[in-house]
Order: C-alpha cells, then structure tokens, then sequence
C-alpha cells in the first residue's frame, strides 16, 4: 500500500495544469469548426481521420492477426475467443462519462466526441506483459484533448478509466469461479494521461474498432504493458489520489501501478528483456519505454523504476 | 498396441504441422478441416499467430498428459486387469521427447543458449526452477530407462512423483490467472498420482 500511495509527492501541482491549456482552447475551437465539415459524413465502419506523416519504420501488424489475438477477459481468458464471442456488442449508441475533480462534469456521446475533436492515425508499438508484441495503426484522439475539453483541476492528478460492466453481454462476467474481478479499471497519473502520445482509440487500420480490440472507445498507452490499455471505456474519473486498477489489485507483486515497458525489470515468473512479435519465428530485444524513451522518459527522472515498476 | 501408442503420441506433431502449413493446404484439406472444427473445440484452419508460444504449450501440455498416462498404467492393471505395462517405457519416452523440445526451446530461443542466462532464469524464478527441476528428472529417468540400466536405478523412478508435483505447479504459474480448466487439468494429475500411490 505505501508504495501505491508515494509517487503521488513525485509530481508538483503547477505540473499538473500546464498553462498552455488555455491557450489550445482557442485551437481546438478551430478544430471543432474543421469538424463540423467531417460531421456531415455517416460512420458506417470507415472513419475520418487525419493520417499518420511517418511510421517510424514500424510495419503494422496485419488486420487478421490484430483482430483475432486479443486479451478480452470479459469474454474468455483464451486468446482467440473475444473473436468470436465478441461479435454482438452494442457499441451503439455509447455514451462516455468524465466526472470527478474536473471543471465540468460530461457525459459524451462517442459520436459526438468524434465532431468534436477530430481523429488522426497513430501506428505504435504494443507490448503485452505476457511477452508478445504487435504494431497496431491506431486511429484516436488524443486524451489530453478531452481532458481539456472537460477542464482539469489543481486536485486532478490521476485519472481513473472504467470497463462496461453488463453481464448480459460480457459472458464471463457472469462467471462465479472468475479469473479477474469486473469491471476492469485501469488508471493513470495525470502527466501520462496528459502525454501527446496517450490515445483514446476509436479505430485501427482505418475502421471502426471491432468489439474484440475494445470497441468502440479504448485506452492506447504504448510505452506501457498492454493491460494498462483499458477497453470499452465507459467512464473516465478525475481523482486526487491514484485509483484502483485490475491486475495490480490482484497481484501487487506482478503488475505495477506503472507497468511501464522496461526490459531490465522482469515479471517474476519471466524475463521481459525480449518480446515475440505476433507472427515471427524469432524474438526481438525489448526497447525501454517500448521504444518511447525520447517521448516519456523525463517523467520518471529519479523514479526507482525497479520499485515503481 | 505399440503401432497405437506411436501415432497417438505424434498426434501433437502432426496437429503442429497441420496449423503451419494453412497456407498450402489443398481446397480439399481445407474445407475438410473447416467442417471438422464444427465438431471438434480445436482451431484448426489458421496458422498460429504467436507461434514460439503454441509451439511451446503445444509440447508442454503433450509432455503432461503423457507422464499422466504412465501414471495410469499401473492402475489400469490392479483395478481393471488390463496390462499395458510393457508399453509404459515408450510413454515415458515420447513424455520425455515433448520435454525435451520444450525445455530447448527456453534454452536455445529464450535464453539463446546462454546458459548463464538459463542459471540466473533457474535461480531467480521459482516458475523456471519447478520446471527445469520436472525436466532433470525426466532427463534421469530417460537416461536410465534401458532394461540393463533400469535394473539398476529402479528406486530413482520413484522421483516421477515430484516431477509430476513440479509440472503441476509449473502448468498453473504459466497462466497469468487459475481458470476452471486449470484446476480441471491439476485435479486430474493429483487423481492419478493418489491412484498411483495407494496401491491395490
């Protein structure tokens, strides 16, 4: 539990609403006027969204294999189950709360969220604790930019993001022998949340997101483990003191709250220095940060990462 | 018998060799493996899309269920009366085999045979050790399963029962959480090993 609650000190509070906040505002008012154009186009699977300028290198993952290997375990703890099982989630219409320390308290239509703030393609890395890896053409919003559109406070300093809990659709959370406690929460500290590469997906490869990858909203932290990534959001919480979040909750000793990607801290029960890219023969060395040290790095200086891991 | 026991025991191979080689199946094969998965709870008709870790389980759990049919030979014999006693080696073999490639595959692909690395993994992690603890006893057993050698080392047989105590808390520390299955699988194993130990 101590450790839970120390790195809540590691930020300072003029960190945590950056003054430029205001200053976008008046961006994002000239994104929403560019939207309004786009609003006039139906989603029917195909989405609007501004593509990426550069892939890094990276080549994606292929559909099929993004779409079929998936750790959905409101459905099954098998990996190629949420496929099938997955086929009739309600993913409209979807509504979004954001509540808690912020200014105003919403509650966001997905489609509504879309006019709002325009989508864009985002190809990351995505690497899962259990040692495989993909790379996943994203199309998001940036969270920061609902974030800001909700307004923070100096009490928001972590963010905690929820699954839907209806047992009716998701077959496992009917199960009383369950394999992880529903609803599944995830959280984060507020300088993460805020981070231009922290996603809020609403697709992948140009379409809508299927119901197994989290549809139809999800969390997309790619220098984090892939649990963090919470699916199917349905609330996002501004709160003072850092949440409660799934795995870390059932296994402290596993799971950190942090759950950055980090090749010299291994799980206890495997290595983690190198990853199976989905679909290759061969293993590739596991870059710190996922390969986003330049991005996020300066917000952990002086953190022990093998404590706060 | 033993004709049975061979193509059985390589059924995890084939099925292997099956998934792998999706892409150039004829249409025959194809459809005929589509209708077959309506009926069986198998995939069969996709080429894995994690394939070290398939491969890994595949043989890990071929391993398992193999050392649990050695374990059921000399009950079948006292409480049934049927005699498959001449055939446990062969089982204990093909066991063996499917450990082998499994504990190989840690050490040449994960560990990329650093056997330094392998020693580190052995120390620092108690899923690791239970593991290659059930694989060095196997290695033993294998070692000394000749009819000249097993004369000797008889009693050292005995130690299968902490391997199968081993593999079973191996099998449940590789799942990130205990499913219904699992203790299925884990109940069945301990079944075996009370039916083996209490004799007559």
């Amino acid at each position: 539990m101590l450790i839970r609650h120390n790195y809540t000190k590691t930020i300072p509070s003029n960190e945590i609403t950056p003054e430029s906040v205001y200053k976008e505002r008046r961006e994002l008012m000239k994104l929403a006027a560019s939207a309004v154009a786009l609003a006039a186009t139906p989603l029917f699977g195909a989405l609007n969204y501004e593509r990426e300028k550069t892939s890094r290198g990276l080549k994606p993952t292929s559909f099929d294999q993004i779409t079929t290997y998936n750790n959905f375990y409101e459905y099954s703890t098998d990996k190629e189950s949420p496929a099938r099982l997955a086929k009739n989630l309600k993913t409209r219409p979807w509504t979004m709360s954001i509540g808690g320390e912020v200014q105003k308290k919403v509650t966001l239509d997905i489609d509504q969220l879309l006019k709002l703030i325009p989508a864009q393609e985002r190809i990351y890395r995505f690497r899962c604790v259990e040692g495989w890896s993909m790379v996943v053409p994203w199309v998001g919003i940036p969270l920061a930019s609902v974030l800001k559109h909700v307004g923070l406070t100096s009490k928001s300093k972590f963010v905690e993001f929820q699954t839907l809990f209806d047992p009716k659709q998701f077959p496992a959370q009917r199960e009383s022998f369950g394999s992880i406690s529903f609803p599944y929460r995830e959280g984060l500290r507020i300088d993460e949340a805020m981070n231009p590469l922290t996603l809020l997906a609403v697709g992948l490869y140009g379409k809508e997101l299927l119901p197994q990858n989290g549809a139809p909203i999800r969390l997309v932290v790619p220098w984090k483990y892939g649990f963090k990534s919470i699916k199917s959001i349905v609330s996002i919480t501004l709160r003072e003191t850092p949440s409660h979040t799934t795995w870390n909750d059932m296994a402290p000793k596993e799971y950190g709250f942090f759950a950055n990607v980090n090749p010299t801290v291994d799980h206890p029960r495997w290595s983690q220095a190198r990853e199976r890219p989905l679909g290759s023969f061969f293993k590739q060395d596991t870059l710190m940060f996922n390969g986003y040290e330049k991005e996020v790095a300066h917000m952990y200086k002086g953190v022990n990462l093998r404590k706060f891991f | 018998m033993r004709v049975l026991i061979w193509l059985g025991a390589l059924l995890p191979l084939l099925y292997a060799a099956l998934r792998f080689s999706v892409e150039f199946h004829p249409q025959w094969l194809y459809d005929g493996l589509v209708y077959l998965e309506g009926y069986v709870h198998l995939v069969l008709t996709r080429t894995p899309t994690d394939p070290l870790k398939f491969l890994s389980d595949l043989v890990g759990n071929s391993a398992l269920w193999l050392l649990a049919l050695t374990l059921l030979v000399t009950p079948l014999r006292s409480y049934i009366g049927i005699n498959l006693l001449k055939y446990r080696r062969l089982l204990g073999l093909f066991a063996f085999f499917y450990a082998l490639i499994h504990a190989l595959m840690f050490i040449g692909i994960d560990q990329q045979f650093d056997l330094f690395g392998v020693q580190h993994e052995v120390m620092t992690k108690p899923f690791i050790a239970f593991g290659m603890g059930a694989f060095l006893i196997l290695f033993l057993m294998a070692l000394t399963s000749s009819k000249k050698l097993f004369a000797k080392f008889r009693s050292w047989h005995k130690l299968v029962y902490i391997a199968v105590v081993l593999i079973a808390i191996h099998y449940l520390m590789s799942h990130k959480t205990i499913t219904l299955t699992n203790v299925t699988v884990v109940g069945t194993l301990f079944l075996l090993l009370a039916l083996r130990l209490v004799k007559r």
